[in-house]
């Protein structure tokens, strides 16, 4: 072939290519981008994510970079598993406006103001519902990606597969609670609680910090009727799978517990939770590869003592106070002045 | 003379006038204060609140927002989750709650009269209902709404009960006859109905009623529509199961109070707040109602919803007549039905209620 005839092939080659990319727009570029940035996330963005203890920041990076990592589903795979975990981190921030708003009505019915406590019982109704609805959000990429929970366990390819799994169910349950305190605004299907219960089942509580065995635990007690024996003590099966999460510095089963029991008005035993995290943290060093988990678990705890400080007080647990209530003892002698003079 | 007066705890007229002097600063200061922020001055009551979930359910959260209204009637509650019914009515018997809200089932105990609106048959729709509330929450109606030392300080829609089959060959009163019926046996109306329908009563409790559905322990359970999807009751009633669209009973949310312990007036403000969420509540309920597949819904022929309209009347005369329903609550409702529908026959049966 002479170079002629190379060169006016290697120009038609090039034209060729110039209006492939032309026809096709930047779909090409795009698609590669889009797995590029993915498997970029799944390998490196989410273990760095699960990290970090700076739960602020992780919920500011779901709310600002979710829409982004979403948009991929155009040139790609939908990317679910991600989406599963951006929403549950999403929602956090709803919920920590929701626990603000919470407070405001707290010390509004303290100062019997009450157009300002109903103001605020609504705003949080409103946060409460944008939560639910991120949740839910995240619940239905899990039921796309690994079907209806509750029904035959799906084959997990890989055990980062049943931590999304773990965290999509955990998505349905707090959306489920979530809506029932946004008076039903965020239409989740109420079915979901009982279709979680069983698909606890699908993980091994012992790999995962307890947490399936409490999350079960948490809806027999809360959905009696979801017992497979109407004899079970919810209680046991929560105190067998909290103790496996303490074990392995993972305490995101200790706000399951605090939650049920506030549910139950046992507020002194919730008190007792909180005593007893603040504890084992300082015992116990937290798991560096999901020191995320539990750093929510302190968060949370730390919203239900804001609650009860509140309550007592009008301001939210000291600087320092995790772990302490208005109403404890200070078992203090008083030496009696007379005695020294 | 202040200090004399506190120590020796005087009676002397002067003694007792500074202290009147003083208390009425005190009240007068106390309102002020409370008009400059214009903020309410609220006496603390406890206000226990059954919910089957606790305070993270939904009727806590009604009431939650009821407690929030109630500041400004005077009254600050301090809020107590049961998720046991029975518990929540005796702590309030026993005084350790100055208010209440339970099922109108278990508040029959402390007003028969209001009680009875659960009452079987009685009110086929949310309209018949939402008239009877209006018309029992009105100033006219209040003295109907204290008995002894309680009175019912509002009444909230807990939604339309149906009956959730595992056969739809279960159509009319006969083919009930030696099904197995699962029943809150606290409630002799329950027993009562079930007897006469000569199906089985099998006792259970909001616990696990829905779960023997579920596994076929029993074939026929009932419920508001809202249970359709909580309970996941297509279970229980897959492949030939259904529900028949025929509201058997209203549930209600009573809110119940010691009157002596409230505000003069309280009552009433009460009534009206919760009569003012009732299209809200009724809306929520109906919503559920829609979500259930159409596929589900079974209607029975005319004949047999005229069998069962009789056979409910008939059921409510006999538990009237043993003490069970209040007599001049089922009149009341008999007249709010016959004004909605005069040509009903019991209109004018000489049996009438």
């Amino acid at each position: 072939m002479s170079l002629e005839l190379v060169k006016a092939c290697n120009k038609r080659l090039v034209l060729i290519v110039i209006a492939i990319f032309s026809l096709s727009g930047c779909a090409v570029v795009y698609k590669t981008t889009g797995r590029v940035l993915l498997d970029y996330t799944y390998d490196e963005a989410v273990p760095y994510v699960l990290s970090m203890e700076d739960t602020e920041m992780v919920c500011a990076v779901a709310e600002s970079f979710a829409p982004f990592f979403f948009s991929f589903a155009n040139v790609t795979a939908p990317p679910d598993q991600i989406a599963i975990l951006f929403y549950m981190a999403s929602a956090t921030c709803s919920e920590s406006r929701a626990w603000e708003h919470e407070l405001r009505y707290l010390r509004a019915v303290k100062e019997k103001n009450v157009s300002e406590a109903q103001d605020a019982r609504i705003a949080q109704k409103r946060a409460l519902k944008q939560a639910a609805t991120r949740q839910v959000k995240g619940y239905y990429r899990l039921v796309r990606d690994f079907g209806e929970p509750g029904n035959e366990c799906p084959k997990f390819r890989s055990s980062d597969e049943e931590l999304y799994y773990l965290i999509g169910l955990l998505n349905g349950v707090q959306a489920l609670f979530n809506d029932i305190a946004a008076e039903g605004s965020a239409d989740v299907p109420l079915s979901i609680g009982m279709k979680v219960g069983r698909a606890t089942n699908c993980l091994d509580s012992e790999q995962w910090w307890g947490l399936p065995g409490a999350l079960r635990a948490a809806i027999w007690s809360a959905l009696p009727n979801s017992k497979p024996d109407h004899n079970i003590d919810p209680y046991e099966l929560l105190n067998e799978s909290i103790e496996l999460g303490l074990k392995q510095g993972v305490r995101i089963v200790q706000v399951l517990e605090a939650q049920l029991l506030l549910g139950q008005g046992e507020t002194d035993r919730v008190k007792e939770v909180i005593r007893q995290h603040v504890e084992v943290t300082s015992q116990v060093p937290s798991n560096s590869s999901v020191a995320l988990l539990d750093a929510i678990a302190t968060v949370q705890l730390q919203a239900i003592s804001d609650r009860l400080w509140t309550e007592a007080t009008g301001t939210r647990t000291p600087i320092g106070g995790l772990g302490t209530f208005p109403d404890d003892e200070k078992d203090e002698e008083v030496i009696d002045i007379d005695d020294l003079l | 003379m202040n200090m004399k007066c506190k120590l020796i705890k005087s009676y002397s007229k002067t003694c007792l006038s500074i202290r009147i002097t003083r208390k009425i600063i005190t009240l007068v200061s106390v309102a002020m204060l409370a008009l400059m922020s214009g903020t309410a001055v609220a006496e603390s009551k406890t206000l226990c609140v059954f919910d089957p979930i606790g305070s993270n359910g939904p009727l806590y959260v009604q009431m939650k927002d009821y407690a929030t209204a109630a500041l400004a009637w005077g009254v600050e509650f301090s809020m107590k989750p049961y998720t046991d019914e029975r518990i929540a009515s005796e702590d309030f018997k026993s005084g350790l709650c100055d208010a209440v809200s339970v099922t109108g089932i278990r508040g029959r105990q402390f007003n028969p009269f209001v009680g009875s609106i659960d009452s079987v048959g009685a009110l086929p729709n949310y309209d018949l209902l939402r008239s009877t509330v209006k018309t029992l929450s009105s100033v006219k109606a209040a003295r109907l709404m204290k008995a002894g030392d309680y009175e019912v300080a509002g009444i909230f829609p807990g939604g339309a009960v149906y009956l959730f089959v595992n056969d739809r060959s279960i159509n009319n009163v006969a083919s009930m006859s030696g099904k197995r019926i699962a029943i809150l046996d606290y409630d002799a109306a329950q027993i009562e109905i079930v007897k006469s329908v000569g199906a089985s009563s099998v006792g259970s409790s909001i616990a696990n009623m829905y779960s023997k559905f579920n596994n076929g322990s029993v074939d026929i359970a009932y419920g508001p529509g809202i249970m359709y999807e909580a309970m996941e009751l297509y279970k229980g009633m897959e492949p030939n199961g259904g529900i028949i669209r025929f509201a058997l009973a209203q549930l209600t949310i009573q809110v119940l109070i010691r009157s002596a312990e409230f505000p003069e007036g309280y009552g009433q403000q009460s009534r009206d707040y919760v009569f003012s969420r009732f299209d809200h509540g009724t809306k929520i309920l109906m919503n559920a109602e829609k979500k259930i597949p159409a596929k589900w819904w079974y209607d029975i022929n005319d004949t047999d919803i005229a069998n069962y309209i009789e056979m409910f009347r008939m059921t409510r005369i006999r538990l009237r007549d043993a003490g069970i329903y209040d007599g001049k609550m089922m009149t009341v409702l008999r007249k709010i039905r016959c004004r909605n529908n005069p040509e009903n026959s019991e209109c004018t049966a000489v049996n009438k209620e």
